[in-house]
């Protein structure tokens, strides 16, 4: 083999593997004909050509098939859901990551000045964005100053802190004028990329009203949105788009190539993951739009409700899992067809477009 | 119909060709107007195949290399006839336009030089 007959075979490798297989060596030879014709060789211009038609080739579906083009638009619509997970995925790790349970767990406990169980429990916002939360009741009353030394211990930023005392009645079921002086703290803190924010509510105790003193706090931390979490999502779902409708062309040449069996095999396979992707894919679309819609600059990193939540995550992954080895049944199929296949140029004739 | 599908059916009309041969027959037929580049001769004859315009002739492997010979199909033949008999009912009713326009043009030059 010559260099420039290696050359030109390179250039060949834009196109899909079943294509490249079939009209490597006569592309090819017809290049080494245009070189030795007086034509010259190929260009910059021309090998870009040669690369784009290859590309091209890559997204084209089989003429006079309405089901491979539907199949397409389905396959760009389900692993574009799944891209824009990915890229949110990726955009969160450029975010600041949150304190470990134990780090939650000890701030927690300083703030309440010790004693008593910490729970912690992990969530997400409904951007995807990691929060953990603690709990804590312990009995004894609040103070702000311990809250204000804890946080600041821990190196954060205070920027909010209230401070309310009231008198909250004993039992309303009996008198409602015997009361108990209680305390409401709120606070919001920021540190390096984080945002915290925390209440307590806390029933003193003091000479008139010997009860006992007890204090219930709650606290957040979340990761801040960084710049990249919204470009990446929208970049993971085009990327997505694409790489399904490359992975629908790339299957229905298969479909093409194969025998009636073989083909209706790989048809009902396509079908019902695609079929079973509908679930998944919409609870996908439907936290795409929370990422997207989502208000980072909100002071609690709630959860927006809607339908995603109401869609049991079982199914969905089921469905998922479904989909999923239905999908690659019909990719080890459609693969296993293609080495042996004979040439395929011979295809049934099709109306004139 | 696009051009370079049109010339490159009526290149594979007068008998099978190889995809070097396709190139060279398109140029001369089209006076050097049309070369086509591989790119685009090989997508156009990919897209022939599959609606089944063309098919597969034969191949012949000279020297290590091998060229595939395509011909043109019956519903090729057919395609290229009705595509024919398109363009020339184009070009006729361009022709009887034209005609039409030169004499008005020369009635008036008339005019214009007695008047």
């Amino acid at each position: 083999m010559t260099e420039l007959e290696r050359r030109y075979r390179r250039l060949l490798w834009a196109f899909p593997g079943p294509y490249r297989r079939q009209h490597a060596a006569e592309i090819v030879t017809t290049l080494l004909d245009l070189a030795e014709s007086g034509h010259g060789r190929l260009t910059a211009v021309q090998a870009l050509h040669l690369v784009a038609c290859g590309i091209r080739q890559r997204f084209r579906l089989p003429a006079g098939r309405p089901l491979a083009a539907i199949a397409a638009v389905l396959a760009a619509i389900a692993v574009g859901a799944l891209g824009s997970a990915a890229g949110t995925w990726f955009g969160w790790w450029t975010a600041s990551s949150v304190p470990s349970n134990q780090a939650m767990r000890d701030l927690t406990a300083n703030l309440v000045g010790g004693g008593g169980d910490v729970s912690v429990f992990p969530w997400q916002t409904a951007m995807k964005g990691s929060v953990v939360g603690t709990t804590a009741t312990v009995h004894s009353a609040s103070s702000a100053d311990r809250v204000r030394t804890a946080l600041t211990d821990a190196g954060w930023r205070i920027t909010t802190f209230t401070e309310r005392t009231s008198a909250t009645p004993v039992d309303l079921t009996k008198d409602p004028s015997v009361t108990v002086p209680t305390r409401f703290l709120y606070f919001r803190a920021t540190k390096d990329g984080l945002s915290l924010t925390g209440s307590s509510w806390s029933v003193i105790g003091d000479a008139r009203h010997p009860v006992g003193e007890e204090t219930e706090q709650r606290l957040d931390v979340w990761a801040n949105e960084t710049a990249a979490v919204r470009p990446l999502t929208i970049t993971g779902s085009i990327l997505g788009a694409v790489a399904g409708w490359l992975l629908a062309a790339a299957l229905a040449y298969r479909v093409r190539s194969s025998g009636r069996y073989r083909r209706s095999v790989l048809t009902t396979l396509v079908a019902a993951a695609l079929a079973a992707a509908v679930l998944p894919v919409f609870a996908l679309y439907r936290s795409l739009y929370q990422v997207l819609s989502y208000d980072s600059g909100a002071p609690n990193p709630y959860i927006v409700d809607g339908p995603s939540e109401q869609t049991p995550a079982d199914l969905v992954r089921t469905c998922a899992a479904v989909g999923l080895v239905a999908l690659t049944v019909a990719l080890l199929i459609a693969r296993r067809g293609t080495r042996t296949d004979p040439d395929p140029t011979g295809h049934e004739p099709a109306a004139l477009g | 119909m696009q051009e370079p599908t049109f010339l490159i059916l009526t290149a594979l009309a007068a008998e099978p060709t190889h995809g070097y041969g396709v190139i060279r027959t398109v140029e001369e037929l089209s006076h050097g107007e049309v070369v086509l580049r591989p790119g685009t001769l090989y997508g156009a004859l990919d897209r022939l195949a599959e609606q089944g315009l063309v098919e597969v002739d034969r191949e012949e492997a000279v020297e290590g290399r091998l060229r595939r010979y395509y011909r043109l199909t019956d519903s090729g033949a057919a395609a290229l006839t009705a595509q024919v008999d398109r363009l020339r009912r184009h070009a006729d009713a361009a022709e009887t336009r034209l005609r039409r326009l030169r004499r008005l043009r020369g009635q008036t030059a008339f005019l214009g030089a007695t008047g």
